[in-house]
């Protein structure tokens, strides 16, 4: 018969008294400790510790790939991924989040923006800017030189000076009257 | 031997027949009192409609307010796959933007194909000296660039 053993060890284990699994001897989230002088159970990392790969991401940024077609398709890919929502196709700062409600992030093609170095936007995507979250986490360092190549393109698509690009005002429509 | 020969009597106590009943009734009081009931009526009716309008002020007599309706999008798939045509249609045709300033748009991909024969260059900002915005700073309202949608789209645009 094999229902007498196993209800003998179910009365066992209701005779357990050991409460050291749920008590156990540790500091808790954000409790006081007197074991460091500050008194806090929750620690710094010590001077010098550097994340895993963030080395390699430093050496990436601070390095920017060179433009061809390939780093630009890559950042268009990036680009209509994940900046779309908020700054558009075309990077009026007209995403559908804005059509929503959302704060509507500034024109690619404002001044301030066509005059800014490349290394301004990659550091805008690296760190956040007003509303705009950081993206470190989310777009790698390469990407965010290939997205800042892309807005370069942007801006030459939506605003170019047709006395400094041979061949281009012959392929505009003209306008009606 | 009774008296057959004196009048009927058909009751109890004898009393003799009454005068036959009149054959009509009399209609000038019944016209009096029913034209009384209409005017009574038509004066109530216009009595109460001067002092509703004149007398009561009390919020049943101020006219049904109007609200705006909510801010909700009813068909917002629809509402994307309008906005991205619209969006994708700039960034894949020729128009002049500022035609005064000698400014036009064109596809994204030609600008991609004439950025990377720049080279090292292509990362340099389109106006010059490059400056780097002061932290905070938003916005500019001394762009030559149009916001979209205050230039009328010419209906020649080309791919």
């Amino acid at each position: 018969m094999t229902g007498r053993p196993f209800l003998l060890a179910l009365l066992l284990l209701t005779a357990c008294d050991d409460l050291s699994m749920s008590q156990q001897k540790r500091y808790d989230v954000y409790r006081r400790a007197a074991l460091w002088a500050d008194g806090a159970a929750a620690r710094t990392p010590p001077d010098g510790t550097v994340q895993q790969g963030a080395l390699a991401d430093e050496a990436a940024l601070a390095d920017p790939p060179p433009v061809d077609a390939a780093l630009l398709q890559r950042g268009r890919e990036r680009y209509e991924a994940i900046c779309t929502p908020c700054h558009g196709l075309t990077g009026h700062g007209d995403g559908m989040i804005v059509a929503r409600g959302f704060p509507r992030p500034p024109s690619y093609h404002e001044d301030r923006l066509r005059a800014a170095p490349a290394r301004t936007l990659v550091d805008v995507i690296t760190n956040g800017y007003g509303t705009m979250y950081r993206y470190a986490n989310r777009v790698e360092p390469r990407d965010r030189w290939a997205i800042a190549a892309y807005i370069r393109a942007l801006q030459l698509s939506q605003g170019a000076r047709v006395a400094e690009l041979p061949g281009l005002a012959e392929k505009i429509p003209e306008e009606r009257p | 031997m009774p008296d057959t020969s004196s009048p009927v009597r058909d009751d109890v106590v004898g009393h003799a027949e009454g005068p036959p009943e009149a054959p009509d009734i009399r209609l000038k009081p019944v016209l009096l009192t029913g034209l009384f009931i209409v005017v009574f009526v038509a004066v109530t009716l216009v009595a109460l409609r001067v002092y509703r309008d004149t007398v009561i002020t009390s919020p049943n007599t101020e006219p049904a307010r109007t609200f705006a309706g909510p801010a909700l999008q009813r068909a917002p798939q629809a509402d994307l796959v309008r906005l991205l045509a619209d969006q994708r249609r700039r960034l894949e045709t020729y128009a002049w933007v500022d035609r005064a300033h000698g400014i036009a748009r064109m596809p994204v991909a030609e600008a991609m194909r004439r950025l990377a024969e720049r080279g090292a260059e292509a990362y340099a900002a389109p106006l010059q000296p490059e400056r780097v915005p002061p932290l905070g700073s938003r916005g500019s309202a001394a762009s030559p660039l149009p916001p979209p949608g205050t230039v009328a789209a010419s209906p020649e645009e080309v791919r």
